[in-house]
């Protein structure tokens, strides 16, 4: 059974990518500039925020597997 | 009350730091958006409108103005963008920078067909695309009419007539990419969906834009890839900021809406206009950092 520490870094660790444009959030840097402090998962983003490069929204990010 | 052209005036949103890391961030290059562009592919004539037809016999009278003014001004521009578009697929670098931009004058043109389709089968105007075009123009305003019919069209002159200048390049990327698409046009389809999935109606419109707004998304960041190359020359991001100063005076009042003071409150399907600006403005000035150029000097209103 996991542990909410290895749910929380699995959390951290999971990037994701817009699918329209290709900019990838990744949780450890947020996106300071959109309000998004360093070290917030992809879930806690709020659903109005959007891509800087293409102006795509939360839900149009995917998780991305590298 | 900001206008978009008072947020502009005023400078950098208050959240954009100095620890900002969107001028690093890597951007997908033509090749890759001409793939991504394959495996996204949608049809404007198979998409259900079945459930629109129904629903828009039930939409308050009041407001059908509104929505029809709205998707009006959608349909013109569509038509306007793939009409003037051929100048820049000229003037491409190099062959992939050459599929894409040909895969984004096809999407245009979908987009326009969608249009066309709805209008005919939802709206009951129809008669043909060139009939549906002058009937909707009416619906447009001026600042419309001045970007799309007189900037946009010369910016594409100047590119057909000189394809290798680097200047007229960057002034219709700045146009159509920046303003035109990154700007108006994201407002406009972030606003009008929201407006339709919150009633639950007219799922086969949601359908069709939500995909228009995927191909958008692909074009603008196409624009944004180019103008971030581009703008390593301190020139060119001298001329981009010369044109966003001169446009977007002009594309503040294309998001009002006809017969609204531009520089007094309005509120249209129920978005008030502080809202509608600030995220006119926030798209653009977030994208300005990712591609390494500051707001340009623009006069308030």
């Amino acid at each position: 059974m996991s542990s909410p520490g290895t749910i929380a870094e699995s959390a951290l660790s999971q990037i994701w990518i817009c699918e329209p444009c290709g900019m990838i959030y990744d949780p450890v840097d947020g996106d300071p500039d959109g309000g998004i402090p360093p070290g917030t998962p992809f879930e806690s983003v709020p659903d109005t925020w959007m891509c800087p490069v293409c102006g795509a929204r939360k839900r149009d990010f995917v998780p991305y597997e590298n | 009350m900001a206008t978009l052209l008072e947020l502009t005036s005023q400078g950098d949103v208050a959240t954009i730091s100095d620890e900002s890391k969107l001028a690093n961030i890597e951007l997908q290059r033509p090749q890759q958006l001409y793939e991504l562009w394959e495996r996204q592919p949608w049809s404007a004539h198979a998409i259900d409108l079945s459930q629109d037809i129904e629903d828009w016999k039930q939409f308050p009278e009041s407001e059908k103005g509104d929505v029809i003014w709205g998707l009006s001004s959608f349909f013109v521009g569509e038509e306007r963008v793939t009409t003037q578009f051929s100048g820049l697929v000229m003037a491409y670098d190099d062959q992939s920078e050459e599929a894409f931009l040909t895969t984004q004058q096809v999407d245009e043109a979908r987009h326009t067909q969608f249009f066309a389709r709805y209008y005919e089968e939802v709206f009951s105007i129809g008669d043909g695309i060139e009939a549906q075009l002058e009937r909707v123009r009416a619906d447009v305003n001026e600042g419309f009419l001045s970007l799309f019919d007189e900037h946009l069209v010369n910016a594409c002159k100047q590119l057909v007539d000189h394809p290798d200048d680097m200047e007229a390049k960057v002034d219709f990327v700045t146009t159509y990419h920046m303003v035109i698409e990154g700007t108006l046009a994201l407002t406009g389809q972030f606003f009008i969906t929201d407006f339709f999935e919150n009633r639950g109606i007219m799922p086969g419109f949601v359908d069709g834009f939500k995909k228009i707004s995927q191909d958008e998304h692909r074009h603008v960041a196409y624009g944004t890839w180019f103008l971030k190359e581009a703008c390593k020359d301190p020139a060119l991001a001298s001329r981009m900021q010369a044109k966003l100063a001169e446009l977007l005076p002009i594309a503040a009042t294309v998001l009002v809406p006809k017969g609204a003071d531009p520089f007094g409150e309005w509120t249209l399907l129920g978005y008030d206009s502080a809202k509608v600006n600030e995220f006119a403005f926030t798209a653009l000035s977030r994208r300005l950092r990712v591609i390494g150029v500051g707001l340009p000097e623009v006069a308030p209103a």
